[in-house]
């Protein structure tokens, strides 16, 4: 049993561990996820400018977490794009904000 | 009752006192200081930790004796300190427009504030607590700060805690009025306002780590003056663009050195508190406590570590947890 069947998120750990641990990552993950479209038509196919944009992030990954990487889909691309991107998902303060100014 | 529901009742039932015309900007006061992200946020959802909205509480644990009204009272008197140190500082830091309107809000809440610790301390025979000195001392701290990042200056960790002491100065009367009125003696009720300083600065800390990208963004990034000051005389960048506030930041390993302050502040507030008693605060102390001990870790083995964490941790709620 290889690790992916075991741990069904196993590369995506893989994936936040390398982004955790190396800023360059990070940097050139936020860069490319910045080129990708904010959002997708849903009747309509991936443009082709989009679609080199994922393939080339899903090529950085897998050079970083040593091969073997299935690969971003357009729904995980845009879901990451918000979060790291956007911070769309990091609006509410967070818990210790609080202590901000006093 | 829940402190968060309490917290939310007091403060309902402070705005009703307020004229009419004031009621609804006090309502939404959290939206209005731009700590919430619609008008019907309450500050229970605001303030993160019952430790920073409820500090005499959660000592109550350790007064077997005190009247549940006194402990309310003490309550509504630190959260509405609390809020009205958020609002000053936001005000004076002309991190919100000037509004007449939200002056006048935060004049009241001084008034209820200051109400609600004279019947704590109405009991007792010493010399009466008040917020008087605990908010010239933020003020002061406040526009200190302000000359230092203006000045784009060099401050080194005994500034900053004198800073980050008078920023948060008002955190502490309330407890120990509390704990006054308790019968508490001199030793413990300083041993309360201690425990809770130092609880305020194992949390600035890590907010100032976690926060110092964006606070570079405003000028006013701890993290970068406390890394000129402990690269003075070394050939380091002069951080005048983020590239090189970041190369600044983490060549001189400032944020590891600030989570292993927190550390040890968070150390220092759950030894106290155990001491008092306050085995919640004591408890909830060492979580903080352990977990910054493990991020100055992370950080101190790869720079960034803890600005990233954040950063990501929504993906890890969404999609790993």
């Amino acid at each position: 049993m290889d690790d992916e069947s075991r741990d069904p998120h196993a590369q995506l750990r893989a994936l936040y561990r390398s982004l955790l641990e190396r800023q360059s990552h990070f940097d050139e993950f936020k860069q490319l996820l910045a080129l990708y479209p904010q959002a997708l038509p849903e009747t309509t196919e991936e443009p082709e400018e989009a679609a080199m944009i994922r393939e080339r992030l899903n090529s950085r990954i897998s050079e970083w977490i040593g091969g073997g990487f299935n690969g971003l889909n357009v729904v995980q691309v845009l879901q990451w794009r918000a979060i790291v991107v956007e911070e769309r998902f990091n609006v509410v303060l967070s818990p210790w904000k609080e202590s901000n100014g006093w | 009752m829940l402190l968060r529901q309490e917290l939310d009742q007091l403060y309902a039932a402070f705005c009703e006192t307020l004229p009419s015309p004031l009621q609804v900007g006090a309502r939404e006061l959290p939206y209005r200081l731009r700590m919430a992200i619609s008008p019907e946020v309450p500050w229970s959802e605001v303030l993160g930790h019952e430790v920073t909205f409820a500090a005499p509480a959660v000592f109550s644990e350790a007064m077997p004796g005190i009247a549940p009204a006194k402990v309310r009272d003490a309550v509504l008197a630190h959260a509405l300190a609390v809020i009205d140190g958020f609002g000053t500082d936001r005000l004076e830091d002309r991190q919100i427009p000037a509004s007449a309107e939200i002056r006048e809000i935060l004049s009241h809440i001084r008034n209820a504030r200051d109400r609600a610790l004279a019947r704590v301390a109405s009991s007792t025979s010493r010399e009466p607590i008040q917020f008087e000195k605990a908010q010239c001392d933020m003020l002061e701290a406040i526009h200190d700060e302000q000359r230092i990042m203006s000045e784009h200056g060099f401050a080194d960790f005994a500034i900053y805690e004198r800073i980050a002491g008078g920023k948060t100065a008002i955190g502490s009367p309330a407890s120990v009025a509390l704990a006054r009125a308790a019968g508490w003696n001199e030793y413990r009720c300083h041993a309360v306002a201690r425990a809770l300083s130092a609880v305020w600065l194992g949390m600035q800390y890590h907010d100032d780590v976690l926060d110092w990208e964006d606070d570079f963004k405003r000028d006013s990034s701890w993290a970068v003056v406390l890394a000129r000051e402990v690269t003075r005389g070394e050939a380091t960048p002069r951080a005048s663009g983020h590239e090189s506030a970041r190369a600044l930041v983490f060549e001189s390993g400032i944020l590891a050195q600030m989570l292993e302050r927190s550390f040890r502040y968070f150390r220092a507030a759950r030894k106290r508190a155990e001491v008092l008693g306050a085995r919640e605060l004591a408890a909830w102390a060492r979580t903080k406590e352990d977990y910054a001990m493990w991020l100055a870790q992370q950080e101190r083995q790869n720079s960034g570590y803890a600005v990233r964490l954040q950063a990501l941790s929504p993906w890890v709620t969404k999609v790993l947890s």
